[in-house]
């Protein structure tokens, strides 16, 4: 799941790796800089500390810079290194003290339908750049509850394979082709349990990957084994990843991000997206959220809007290589980067896929449905082996 | 055992472009205990390294016994040595000092406790062999250096200013015993030292090393009282040195006028042209002072230092040419002497030797 | 009551801190607070359980029993302690020879290399790991030279992403670090011993084993204790290059305390097994240090 990753992402590399360094050489410095700050209606009442408890990237240091400078908000960044970090922040002397988070879609659904205390829902008649959105991301399923918004999207986008286009003219059909012995020594894919084990399991046909009971679960690391053998290394993060593929140690990676073709184009090396055409893939997104009992409530309101703005989500969804969320964002992207993702799908009311696909399974065992804790012991169990 | 002889022959060394030892050739007989005697940088201890093996010269030979061993290293000379510091092994105790070498030879068990205990019995550390390094004084630790090295039983042993760190009583008694020992085993010792005083006690004959040379070898009696060049008559015991100029020869018995061009009468260490810058050296014990209107002969001069030592009397009196001389008196010779008295100083021709030049 | 060496009596009930003991409590109060008190803390945790989000408290050996019992930690535990060993047995006589040539044989150098040292140990940690990416990989120095040279056709694939390139990697990452200790210890041996002992007859094996290493091994139980330690704990070297079968206990352990699915009780108790075990081995080996010198 996206969110393991991310935090080994920022985790696990110095600043050169951070998402931050994405910013350096990307035309779309210029647009950022550029940006004006809307002032908002009740300026007067902004200003003082603006607490943020989320991804490194996403809290908008550059991108929110000169709206930052003109109401006199002090952005105070903390960045979380797993999805769930921020529950627990909360819930051990958080509460109170933190004003945004940056939820994925998954995690936001978990925490709204177990009703953990977390997020505050959203007065959305002082986030009105929100109407900007596209049809998936104004009331979600995942960002509702009870006719309550809790969650503005900011970026969104997909998993698929990073390939060496000079090795391979494309990708299979379905992952467990991954086995097969011609990828010896080609392989690489990330730390990541959840993300890994949704698109085995989806391969070897379950249903929902989301779902799955003891003997799915163990199909699915039966499958990763099969193509363990070719796997060069389990990268730590998405850049350490693309470091692998560009240094030619690698030529194939499982489940990447789009933006390490950015990375590799850097590097003056090529690679190329694809996803297997029966299994396909599973996409991800990440909202904004203001906790219950923030501090600054009105800076947070006056950010969200702020980053909702179609200048704002083009920049930090071109920072950060991934999806805008605001219609009029897109055309503001360099085209390149629009390509990548299949926007139709948030063109759709229900979110298409993004709706309905579930990456993270439950918390709680279910029936004959394993839990979340399972996973990891499989993927520990896989990666021993 | 301990009783090799050593030949040092046409022994060079040179470190770069400085010449730390220029043409050495010198002897030491078996059972002889020879120092090697200068001041810091002599190249005294360079030589002894040199026959310890631990350099190797840039020209000449070093024979122990008769065989050649210039190109030999060290652990397999017949040479042990002793170091200032003694450096023994921190992490072994007395015993397993003593017993190092021993044990490389392979020795039995009961052979080398047995050679150990008769190395403590000889520096009278019985007793001492569970001891460790940090529980023994400081002679202590020099004694179980030396009945290390022993223990060994080296052809020729080697000492290099063993004595230098330990204080001036422990010094002089470590000096005899030194000496004792060497005697009592009958062993060929060559000892290093810049302390004129320990070579005249311990030696059979001493080098007096100058700049990379050896200057003069001899018994200390030979030394002292006919010493080769300026340097070493200073070097050795305490003298006046008077500059003066060599006004007549008559075979070894020269006469230089001194001071104000009084002259005195000494021996020639060798020949000397007259009319030459020459300079006489004469020991305070051994110059005279006569008072009085009846004074005749010698150097005239006035008196400025009067010097109570305990067993004489030192009596500092300037000359003619502003040299200020120096008699050691016994009391009773010295009684009446004032400053500022008028007298003569004389010496027995034969107490007095004078060099060409006033250089070393 | 008599007061022991320390200077730590028991009177009653009170402890009373002798003159002996009272230089201590600086450094005592700094390894209470930032040591003692989370490895104790750690190893109560370790008897809790782990249920999804929460950490239950309890005395339950159910963390400890998972470990006993699986053979996939047995031969993690194997692994982990042979590269950690292997690691320590070659970094610590090039440390020990490096240092004998810094402190006898190139002394003007020495102040030099000993800086050197420090600025490696200085910068980044991950830039050295990824450093050896560089030199191991398919494409890297290593390869393209021996490729150029006509040795090999195909580039060595088990230069990188495998247990040799961990040790290969940790040597370079702990050879400054042990180098040293060891050459500070080294301060103590003059010139003399080594000149005595060769005079009385030693020389290099024997001279190595019976006066250098003897009076070096303070330094030597440091660097051996640095570089079998830190690498057998070390997670981020066979993360980066240690490919898929070179997974140490240290990742695991840090999976352990890892967002989504963390379980801090096993990852202490993962901790302290770990722990045990290395600390066995580290005093059986000095022991076999102390055993070879002494004769």
């Amino acid at each position: 799941m996206r969110d393991v990753v991310k935090g080994l992402l920022d985790q696990k590399l110095n600043a050169s790796f951070s998402r931050r360094r994405f910013l350096q050489g990307s035309a779309a410095l210029t647009a950022v800089t550029v940006l004006g700050s809307p002032r908002s209606a009740s300026a007067a009442e902004l200003g003082g500390p603006l607490n943020y408890f989320g991804w490194d990237g996403e809290h908008g240091a550059n991108v929110a810079k000169t709206f930052l400078d003109d109401n006199g908000i002090q952005l105070q960044a903390s960045f979380q290194v797993s999805g769930d970090e921020a529950l627990t922040r909360f819930n051990t002397g958080g509460r109170g003290t933190i004003d945004l988070m940056t939820p994925n879609k998954d995690f936001q659904r978990a925490i709204l339908e177990s009703g953990t205390e977390l997020f505050a829902p959203l007065d959305m008649s002082r986030i009105p750049n929100a109407a900007g959105l596209f049809p998936a991301f104004k009331d979600a399923s995942w960002l509702t509850k009870g006719g309550q918004t809790y969650g503005i999207p900011l970026i969104w986008g997909d998993e698929p394979c990073v390939y060496n286009p000079d090795k391979w003219d494309g990708v299979p059909p379905k992952y467990t082709d991954f086995a097969d012995p011609k990828y010896k020594g080609e392989l690489v894919m990330t730390d990541d349990p959840f993300g890994n084990i949704w698109v085995f399991a989806k391969s070897i046909g379950a249903e929902d990957p989301s779902k799955l009971t003891a003997d799915q679960l163990q199909a699915a690391i039966d499958a990763l084994l099969s193509v363990k053998p070719n796997i060069v290394t389990i990268a730590a993060s998405f850049a350490d990843m693309a470091d692998v593929m560009v240094r030619g140690d690698a030529s194939m990676g499982l489940a990447g991000w789009a933006y390490q073709t950015q990375i590799a184009k850097e590097k003056g090396v090529t690679l190329v997206v694809g996803t297997p055409a029966v299994d396909g893939t599973y996409y991800w997104e990440d909202a904004y959220a203001i906790a219950l009992d923030a501090p600054n409530p009105d800076n947070a309101y006056a950010f969200i809007d702020f980053m909702t703005s179609a200048e704002a989500n083009a920049a930090i969804a071109t920072e950060l290589g991934s999806g805008c969320t605001v219609e009029a964002a897109m055309p503001l992207m360099p085209a390149e980067l629009t390509s990548i993702y299949p926007y139709d799908i948030v063109r759709q009311a229900d979110g298409g896929l993004l709706g309905t696909q579930v990456v993270f399974p439950p918390q709680e065992a279910d029936a004959d449905i394993v839990p979340a804790s399972a996973w990891v012991e499989a993927w520990q169990a896989f990666k021993l082996s | 055992m301990t009783t090799g002889t050593v030949e040092v022959v046409g022994v060079q060394k040179r470190f770069g472009d400085t010449v730390a030892l220029e043409q050495v050739d010198f002897t030491v007989a078996a059972g002889e205990f020879v120092s090697l005697l200068g001041a810091s940088g002599c190249g005294k201890s360079t030589l002894l390294r040199i026959v310890a093996g631990f350099e190797s010269p840039s020209s000449g030979r070093v024979m122990i016994s008769g065989r050649d061993i210039t190109d030999w290293p060290p652990h397999r000379r017949p040479t042990n040595i002793v170091f200032q510091q003694g450096a023994l092994f921190p992490h072994l105790n007395v015993f397993d000092n003593i017993a190092y070498s021993l044990k490389l030879r392979n020795w039995s068990r009961t052979r080398i406790a047995a050679k150990v205990e008769e190395m403590l019995a000889l520096v009278r550390l019985d007793g001492f062999a569970t001891r460790g390094p940090t529980e023994l004084s400081g002679g202590q630790v020099q004694r179980v250096a030396l009945a290390r090295a022993l223990a060994a039983e080296p052809s020729v042993l080697l000492l290099d200013e063993p004595l230098s760190a330990l204080d001036q009583k422990l010094r002089q008694e470590m000096q005899l015993e030194l000496r004792g020992i060497q005697k009592r085993l009958g062993a060929t010792f060559v000892f290093v030292t810049h302390d004129q005083t320990e070579a005249l006690v311990m030696s059979d004959r001493i080098a007096i090393m100058d700049r990379g040379k050896i200057v003069q070898v001899g018994t200390p009696r030979e030394i002292y009282k006919r010493p080769a060049s300026i340097f070493a008559s200073s070097f050795i015991g305490q003298t006046n040195l008077l500059p003066g100029k060599t006004t007549a020869v008559a075979g070894t018995a020269v006469t230089v006028a001194v001071g104000a061009d009084d002259p005195v009468e000494g021996l020639a260490a060798a020949p000397l042209a007259i009319g030459a810058a020459a300079t006489l050296s004469v020991r305070p014990e051994a110059v005279r002072i006569a008072t009085g209107e009846a004074a005749v002969g010698g150097v005239p001069a006035t008196l400025s230092e009067i010097v109570y030592l305990g067993n004489s009397i030192r009596i500092g009196a300037v000359i003619g040419d502003g040299t200020l001389v120096w008699a050691d008196l016994r009391d009773e010779e010295a009684a009446g002497l004032e400053i500022g008295d008028k007298v003569r100083l004389t010496w027995a021709p034969d107490a007095a030797t004078v060099w060409e030049g006033a250089e070393r | 009551m008599t007061t022991p060496s320390l200077g730590v009596r028991l009177d009653g009930r009170r402890l009373r801190l002798g003159a002996a003991a009272r230089p201590l409590l600086p450094a005592g109060a700094y390894y209470a607070v930032f040591f003692a008190i989370p490895m104790a803390s750690l190893f109560v945790l370790s008897f809790w359980r782990a249920k999804g989000f929460d950490l239950v408290p309890d005395v339950s050996l159910v963390n400890y029993e998972k470990i006993a019992t699986s053979p996939l930690y047995h031969a993690l535990l194997v692994r982990t302690v042979a590269i950690g060993l292997i690691t320590s047995l070659i970094v610590v006589p090039i440390a020990f020879t490096l240092s004998y040539l810094m402190r006898f044989v190139f002394e003007r150098w020495a102040q030099l290399i000993l800086q050197l040292a420090l600025i490696s140990l200085f910068s980044g940690y991950l830039v050295r790991i990824y450093a050896w990416r560089t030199i191991l990989g398919k494409q890297g120095l290593l390869n393209s030279t021996l490729e150029w040279l006509g040795i090999i056709d195909q580039p060595l694939e088990f230069l990188i992403y495998s247990n040799f390139a961990t040790i290969i990697t940790l040597t370079g990452l702990l050879i400054p670090l042990a180098v040293l200790p060891i050459y500070s210890s080294m301060a103590n041996i003059s010139r003399d011993h080594l000149e005595v002992a060769r005079d009385l007859g030693s020389k290099r094996t024997h001279l190595v084993r019976t006066i250098l290493v003897p009076m070096a091994l303070p330094g030597i139980r440091t660097a051996f204790a640095f570089s079998f330690l830190l690498a057998a704990g070390d997670f981020v070297t066979p993360s980066l290059v240690g490919g898929t079968q070179g997974i140490m206990i240290g990742n695991v352990i840090a999976d352990q305390f890892r967002g989504i699915g963390s379980n801090w009780p096993l990852g202490g108790a993962l901790a302290f097994v770990t722990m045990a075990l290395v600390l066995v081995i580290y005093f059986a080996v000095i022991r076999a240090i102390r055993w070879v010198t002494t004769w």
